[in-house]
């Protein structure tokens, strides 16, 4: 006999294991079972993650919002302002940032000035408008970024305006607070009024002051 | 046409098709496993992860092509993790390369069982082994042998001819 048959013979004549073919087909219904079970452990590592890095955003922009409240609550809303009736003391006050005054309140000739000047609260050193619209006190409020101090850019938490200011808009508590970054600083617009008049004013502002500060 | 995996879904009737295509082949796969790695146990485990492979990469297998060859193909890339351990401590002359005339098959004695002829196959190096089971006994040509192994058209002459007086040897000293 031919080699080249007796050895196909031979490995022909191996008998194969009776339940082979059952531990493949069961092998293969695992198979794609294990494959959506990767895949949705993915899709849930992924929610995680993205669940978590949006926590963080959004705990961190409240931390930064509380920054600009913090002002305008102690000096609007607690009455520390300086009562000023003269726009020279108004610049004056301001000092460097004066330049800044009329073009703010060219944005919003219905609302008188109440104050501008540059007050501590905390340690932190502010630039501070104060607006009155109708019987709501409206605070721009402008204050030097601190070491890693910057606006998470998630879309949660981030809204682009009209003129692409990009606003990082919030309420705590009974009060509406759309934040900036301006290049070295931190802009904000904090008032009692609706989050949406807040937030448009914030829009119109957030770019003058980005001029002056180089932004 | 290729099916891309991205877009190539898993569902049952997709299994089924596979099932239908592949698993006839199993008997053959498991012999020939058994054949390049001389280890049953082996042997079904390596059966099992050809046709897992398989079904991982049905969305690569081009319908009407040939099945066979393609279980073949994965088969023998899955066995080279076996085959690298042995391959380790083979050494390889130069003439190894060389392509050489396939001398006419002489007759070996017929009186040899299928066990006696199993053994002496398994005590054929792995490489000539290898080639002897994919041509001698699979019948693919040497160009598919070439394809599957990644080696030059030459060298799977020159292992089959190697292999064939390995075997011949061994089977002559069962026989005697």
């Amino acid at each position: 006999m031919k080699q080249r048959e007796l050895l196909r013979r031979a490995v022909d004549a191996e008998l194969v294991p009776r339940d082979l073919e059952a531990r493949v087909r069961t092998g293969l219904g695992q198979g794609s079972t294990a494959q959506w079970g990767r895949l949705l452990s993915s899709i849930a590592m992924l929610v995680m993650v993205l669940g978590g890095m949006q926590f963080y955003a959004m705990q961190k922009t409240h931390t930064l919002q509380r920054v600009g409240l913090d002002d305008h609550l102690h000096c609007a809303i607690a009455g520390e302002y300086p009562h000023q009736t003269e726009k020279a003391v108004m610049v004056q006050d301001l000092g460097p940032y004066a330049p800044m005054l009329q073009p703010i309140l060219d944005l919003s000739p219905g609302d008188p000035v109440v104050s501008a000047h540059r007050c501590t609260v905390s340690g932190r050193t502010y630039v501070h408008v104060i607006l009155r619209r109708g019987t709501t006190l409206v605070s721009v409020i402008l204050t030097r970024r601190r070491d890693k101090e910057a606006f998470p850019g998630t879309l949660a938490t981030l809204v682009s305006h009209g003129n692409s200011a990009h606003l990082h808009e919030g309420e705590m508590g009974a009060y509406s607070v759309a934040g900036f970054e301006a290049g070295a600083y931190l802009g904000y617009v904090v008032s009692a009024l609706p989050d949406q008049q807040n937030s448009e004013l914030a829009g119109r502002v957030a770019p003058v002051i980005r001029r002056y500060t180089g932004a | 046409m290729l099916r891309f995996s991205a877009v190539f879904p898993r569902t049952q009737a997709n299994r089924d098709e596979f099932e239908a295509a592949a698993l006839p082949f199993l008997p053959e796969i498991y012999r020939t496993a058994v054949g390049l790695i001389g280890n049953r146990d082996e042997a079904e485990d390596l059966a099992q992860d050809v046709f897992m492979q398989a079904w991982k990469s049905y969305h690569r297998f081009e319908p009407g092509t040939n099945m066979r060859a393609w279980l073949h193909k994965i088969l023998v890339y899955r066995a080279s993790h076996f085959r690298n351990k042995f391959f380790r401590f083979m050494p390889f002359g130069n003439k190894e390369e060389q392509a050489v005339d396939i001398p006419v098959e002489p007759d070996v004695p017929d009186h040899l069982s299928d066990r006696q002829v199993a053994e002496a196959l398994s005590q054929v190096p792995p490489p000539y082994r290898e080639t002897l089971v994919l041509a001698d006994v699979r019948e693919f040509s040497y160009q598919e042998v070439a394809d599957m192994l990644k080696i030059p058209i030459g060298t799977v002459m020159s292992r089959l001819s190697r292999g064939r007086k390995l075997l011949r040897t061994k089977l002559t000293e069962k026989g005697l």
